[in-house]
């Protein structure tokens, strides 16, 4: 099976994804990626990456049931698959093998 | 209180997202005004809710437009470029040939205007909504013809032919969208509003 590469994107929302469980849905998975990262995600986006994440088999999805303070609608629930977790490792290791070893404090001055 | 967001915003998302995420979308949006509007007012969850809808326009169009299979693609463009069919007619009569100069600038003028149109015909026809396809087609049609028709207006020579053929080429926009809007139904997609 080839390997799916991951966007910057893709990578927090993955995280994202995993951090949350079994409740990920898209307000908490935008809720999760604002409060660690400070970015305010468009749902747009979110939902754009989510779509390629599903394609890429990273990601599966299951709709839960309507609730009144969604207006009646259903959430979508995401879960991550065993090839985003493999994604996502090895993207984390890139950025470990690239980071390590870096004096990182010339960013302070 | 009910807050509501704004119809606006609403409705830019509704036709936008892809079908198979739109009540997620929805939902979600929804949840996150009310929640907003509870912290923070309705006034400014209404200016969330209408930068979260603008925001996330491209990136719903992208999404939308791969989820339509090629053949709905080749339907839909080849709609819109029956629509701007009867430009160079129209482009003539408002201005003689002569005036235009070379007949391949009158080439390029109508592809510069039908291309846009028969794209927006494809995007349309492939996958929005029945109520939206004839709306999309009447107002690009509209906006592409209203200089020529100021000019016709305005000009005393224009012949009753020239009104004659005004009119033709917006039936053919009317009868392309309603064409585009029954086969959008047969698809059973969802009418908004």
């Amino acid at each position: 099976m080839s390997r799916a590469r991951l966007t910057r994107f893709e990578f927090l929302v993955l995280a994202a994804i995993l951090r949350i469980g079994d409740d990920a849905y898209g307000v908490a998975i935008a809720e999760e990626i604002r409060q660690r990262t400070g970015r305010d995600v468009a749902v747009g986006s979110l939902y754009r990456t989510l779509k390629r994440l599903e394609k890429k088999g990273c990601v599966s999805s299951t709709t839960g049931e309507p609730t009144p303070e969604r207006g009646g609608r259903a959430k979508t629930f995401y879960r991550v698959e065993a090839a985003g977790r493999e994604a996502l490792r090895e993207s984390v290791a890139e950025v470990r093998s690239l980071v390590d070893g870096l004096d990182l404090r010339w960013e302070a001055v | 209180m009910c807050a509501t967001p704004p119809a606006a915003g609403r409705w830019l998302v509704r036709v936008l997202a892809p079908r198979r995420e739109r009540e997620a979308i929805e939902g979600d949006l929804h949840e996150r005004y009310a929640r907003k509007a509870r912290e923070l007012g309705s006034r400014r969850a209404d200016a969330w809710f209408l930068g979260q809808a603008i925001r996330s326009a491209a990136p719903l169009c992208l999404a939308s437009a791969s989820e339509v299979s090629a053949g709905r693609w080749v339907v839909g463009v080849v709609a819109g470029a029956l629509i701007t069919s009867l430009l160079p007619a129209l482009i003539t009569s408002v201005a003689p040939l002569e005036t235009l100069g070379r007949p391949q600038d009158l080439v390029l003028e109508y592809l510069a205007l039908s291309l846009p149109v028969a794209f927006a015909g494809g995007f349309s026809s492939s996958r929005l909504s029945r109520a939206f396809t004839p709306v999309t087609v009447s107002c690009l049609v509209a906006l592409l013809y209203a200089p020529a028709l100021v000019a016709m207006i305005g000009d005393p020579t224009v012949a009753g032919s020239d009104w004659g053929c005004l009119g033709l080429t917006v039936f053919a926009g009317c009868a392309g969208g309603m064409l585009a809007a029954r086969r959008s139904t047969r698809t059973g997609e969802p009418v908004p509003g």
